[in-house]
This record gives structure tokens, sequence and C-alpha cells, in this order.
């Protein structure tokens, strides 16, 4: 059997890999369009803030330990079309290649901010490894930058950029950081911090125009005019389907390509995984598209595992997150407030400050904790965090507890580690479980 | 754009908006953000509160029947709810639930 991929992102390499484990005999090809495959893209913004020495450190495996796992890897090789009746894709300088199953792992792109001068030398899209080692000696001449939006990756590129000395100014058509899934009072003590570090910050406005002769030397906005010899693009993802809208494969409302639980497409042998894909929400059912690298890996796994003959399915999902903001871990579950009454969900919250470790032990940091449950069915729906540290594991604890149904009075009721290093006494999360109650008693 | 993803793009741009704006001001935020053109006037004053006032089960069914891989086969969620405990504590006493 032979099985392509097109992608060698988190979803195309979980894919091959799986797909080996239950048929080592198939034919493995994966197609990229980058010079290089199993490097962790996530890393990136930590080397240009220099906490992480070299890109080298980012690579996971070599090229040999692919070739030797049976997976032929075609670097910077794009696949052009695909015909899935005859089971045939077209590749640029290879020609028409045949397959048995196909699994798509095409991923996402920066949603094209489409503007005036969007061609001059100065705008950097942070994805591809090669690229990065480019702009990563390129920051050492910038003196000030505009930051194009402000995702979560924009996020982390405003610390890298601080930390490289460089004077930053976000614009943002939103009122706050990363509006689109967190809660202004959990992105609170980001915004602060970044005041303090001499952040610029232009919420509710828009970047209209780059400018310069060539390169970049400054941003129009409709906030006036900003010097800046880089702009780092920020804009939300946006699925690359576009070869399998061309195939004729069917699309969701959010461009991602429609699956189901075993990541089968409409076309008969044709898998997709990743960003380029939208898998609903298991609280309120809306798809979802431009999840996270461990969505797509997990998601990848079971595309390949399926294309191979064997039998996996994937679950809706709850999106745990979590990620470093300035001195600040901020992260979160399912639904904050912003995003509960965007969908016009009922809900009751409960906030609760507490510490990470005992208040007399060395390092003790301040932690948030928002918790959201159905007042209906008093389950958890969603929770929102910022901390010192310990916000990855709440929200990992949280999101199970979300797909499990655990409701708002087993929460008030868990039983917690208390040692002084590593927790305190009162867990935060049991505290908001107690404020949620009370504020229901209302 | 098809149809979907247009609504789909449009809609969640503008419902966004719409919640940050409550609940920026809940928490003290000042949103900015005047309607710029016709497009956002339409989207802003007609479909937003359009939206909000359809009853719950109307809006679910119209998210679901909109293409998407949420109309696909999936494990169901678990049960919501969850089965009660089987005893229940009142006056700080653990008793059996009434039959
Ligand atoms: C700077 C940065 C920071 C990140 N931080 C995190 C993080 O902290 N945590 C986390 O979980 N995730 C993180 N991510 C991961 C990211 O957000 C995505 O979720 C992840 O990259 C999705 O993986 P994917 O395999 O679906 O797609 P991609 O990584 O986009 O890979 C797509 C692949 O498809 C190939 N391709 C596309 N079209 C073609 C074609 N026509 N022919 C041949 N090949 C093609 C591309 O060359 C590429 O190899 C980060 C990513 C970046 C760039």
């Amino acid at each position: 059997m032979k099985i392509v991929v097109v992608g060698g992102g988190a979803a195309g390499l979980g894919a091959a890999g799986a797909a080996l484990g239950v048929d080592p005999s198939a034919e493995m090809v994966v197609y990229t369009q980058f010079e290089d495959v199993a490097y962790s893209p996530c890393g990136i913004p930590f080397v240009h803030g220099k906490e992480i020495e070299s890109f080298d450190r980012l690579f996971l495996a070599t090229k040999e330990q692919y070739q030797k796992q049976g997976i032929d890897v075609h670097y910077t090789t794009t696949v052009e079309s695909i015909d899935v009746k005859r089971h045939v894709i077209k590749v640029a300088g290879e020609g028409e290649v045949r397959y048995d199953k196909l699994v798509l792992a095409t991923g996402w792109n920066y949603r094209d901010p489409n503007l005036p001068g969007g061609d001059l030398k100065g705008i950097y899209r942070v994805k591809n490894i090669q690229r990065a080692r480019e702009w990563d000696s390129f920051l050492d001449t910038v003196k000030s930058a505009v930051v194009v939006e402000c995702g979560l990756i924009a996020v982390e590129m405003v610390t890298a950029l601080v930390h490289r000395g460089i004077k930053v100014t976000v614009v943002d058509p939103g009122p706050w950081p990363m509006a689109e899934v967190v809660d202004p009072d959990i992105v609170d003590p980001v915004r602060a911090g970044w005041a303090e570090a001499g952040v610029t910050t232009l919420w509710g406005e828009q970047v209209t125009a780059f400018g310069g002769d060539g390169t970049l030397s400054y941003v129009e906005t409709t906030a006036g005019r900003v010097e800046a010899q880089l702009a780092i693009i920020g804009t939300r993802k946006v699925p690359n389907s576009d070869l399998a809208r061309a195939a004729g494969i069917a699309l969701g409302g959010t461009g991602g390509i429609v699956v189901d639980a075993r990541m089968q497409t409409s076309a008969s042998d044709v898998f997709a995984a990743g960003d380029c894909t939208e898998i609903p929400h298991g609280v309120s059912g809306v798809p979802l598209q431009g999840l996270s690298g461990s969505h797509a890996y997990a998601q990848g796994k079971t595309a390949g595992i399926n294309a191979a003959g064997g039998v996996r399915e994937y679950d809706p999902v709850y999106v745990p997150w979590a990620m470093l903001a300035g001195e600040w871990m901020i992260g979160g579950v399912s639904f904050g407030e912003t995003t509960a009454s965007a969908v016009g969900m009922n809900y009751v919250s409960g906030v609760a400050k507490g510490i990470t470790r005992a208040r007399y032990y060395p390092g003790v940091k301040p932690i948030t904790v928002k918790l959201l449950a159905d007042p209906g069915t008093r389950c958890l729906i969603g929770a929102q965090i910022v901390g010192g540290e310990g916000v990855k594991e709440r929200a990992d604890f949280l999101a199970v507890a979300v797909r499990a149904g655990i409701t708002i009075d087993d929460l008030a009721t868990m039983e917690n580690v208390y040692s002084p290093a590593i927790g305190a006494l009162n867990e935060p999360i049991q505290m908001a479980a107690l404020a949620v109650q009370q504020n229901m008693r209302r | 754009m098809s149809f979907s993803q247009w609504l789909r793009t449009n809609s969640q741009q503008y419902l966004l908006a719409d919640a940050q704006q409550r609940i920026g001001r809940k928490n003290g935020v000042t949103v900015y953000g005047k309607p710029r053109s016709l497009k956002d006037r339409f989207w802003r004053y007609i479909f937003v509160p359009t939206y909000k006032i359809l009853p719950d089960g109307l809006r679910r069914s119209l998210i679901h029947a909109m293409p998407g891989s949420h109309r696909q086969a999936w494990p169901k969620q678990s049960a919501r709810p969850r089965p009660p405990h089987p005893f229940v504590r009142s006056n700080g006493q653990d008793r059996s639930p009434k039959k």
C-alpha cells in the first residue's frame, strides 16, 4: 500500500509515523514545501528572544532518522493538485504520483492583511525555521517594530522583541491582546507588564499601509504613522485548504477541511489532519479551526492509523491552551466569558486569586483562576488562568474536567496536593469553584 | 468564499466584537471601534441584535444546519450532568437520595 502525506508539520509527520506503526510494509511518502521537517516552530520566538541559544536545538530528529524509519520525505516540493477519482496527485518537478491513501496536512497561514506595501522587505511572518534563521540576524539591525494584530504567536514575539531591546508598537483592531480567546481581567497583568517594559499599544486601531523605499521604514495606522524597520504579522491563523478545495473536497464554514472522527474527508481514501481541518467543539458543537501543534499531532496520528487500515477515533475538542506572555503564564480551556457571551451561552462565573506555593516558600507566585459553569447542569464549561507558574497543568486538568462533565460542586469539594515548594494549602481551582457556587445562589 | 464561510467569518467577528464590548465594559476596559463602513453598521446593528434575540434552540439548529465537520460522525459527549453521586449531603450528613 502506498500512503502519501502532503505536509511535513506536526500533523503530517504524526500521520506518517503512526501509519507505519500499523502497517510497517506501507510505502510512505511525505511532501513538504519547506527545507526541513521535524522541528518545533513553537520554539522560534524563544530563539529570537535569546532564551534558547540556537535554532539547531529545535530539531527533534535528523533527515537520516526519517529515512531509516522508512519515511521518504520530499523537501521543497509542492503538490500542485489532486485527482481524487484517479487517486493521483500532481507534484511539481515529479509529475503524476499515484496513491492508495492520501493524508492532507497542509496546515495554516497567517490571514493576509492585504495592505498596500505588503511586498516591502521587513515584513515577517514567523513560521519557517530557515527563514527564522535569516530574520534572526536582521533583528540585530532593528530599532523599532510594529506588531500587526496580536494573536498568540504575536504575543510571544512581543516578548522576544522586548528581550532584544527593540521598541515595540502593537496595533490591533481588538480591545486587548488575544481578545479572540482571553478575557480582559485575565490578560490585565500582561498588559501592565508590557506598559512597564515600554511597549506601546494601539487597541481599536488598524494598520492601513506599509511604507518605505523597497524596505520597510514606517507603518501607517488609523492612529497615525509609526516608524519601524520590522513588521510582525500576527493576524489569526487561516486554514491552508486551497489544494483540497480545488480537488472538490468539502470545506466547512471556517474554510477548514470537513472531517469525521476518523479524520476522513468527503473524498474516499483521503484523510486530513491538523490546522487545515475544522473540528467540532465539545461543548458547543461549533466547528473550530486553527488549534495547536499538539492537536495537529494527535489528529495526524488518527489520520495515519486509519489510512493504514487501523481504527482510531479523535474526539471533539475542549482546547486547553497556555503560554508565556512576558513575565506571566496565561491559559484557558474551552470558553471564557467573552467567547461564551459571543455565542450566547448561559454561564455563571467565579474568580479566585491564590498562590502557587506556600506563602513562605521562596519563589511563590500569584495565580488567578476563573471558572465558568452552565447554570442548568452545573457542569464546568470553561476556565481562564493567569499566574506566575502552574498554568499549563491546571489547563490540562480542567480540560479533562469539562470533557468528563465534572460539575462545579465536584470541583468545590476536590482534593488537592499541599506541599510548600509546589502547592499552597488552598487550591485556587477549588476556591474559584466555591465562588461560582456562591454566584449561582444569587 | 462560500456563503457559509462568509457567514461564519463575519458573524464570528461581529459577535466577538459585541461580547468584547460588554465584557470589556464590565472590567473597566474602554473598547474603541466606531463603525467604519456600511458593512460594519449592518453586522453590528442588524445581525448581532437579531442573533441575540433568537431562542437558544433556534440558534443551535441554525448553526447545526451550516455545512461543516460538526455534521459528521463524532463520539458522543459524556452525559451532562454526570449521574448523581450515590449519596447527597444535607445538614452535614450524607444520605441516600429519596426514592
Ligand atoms: C512561531 C510559532 C509558535 C507556535 N507555538 C505553538 C505552541 O506554543 N504550542 C502549540 O501547540 N503549537 C504551536 N505552534 C504550532 C501551530 O500553531 C500549528 O498549530 C501547527 O503548526 C499545525 O501543524 P500542521 O502540521 O497542521 O501545519 P503546519 O505546521 O502549517 O505544516 C504544514 C505543512 O504542509 C506543507 N504544505 C502545505 N501546502 C503544501 C503543498 N501544496 N505541497 C507540499 N507541502 C505543502 C508545508 O510545507 C508544511 O510542511 C506554533 C507555530 C509557530 C509558527
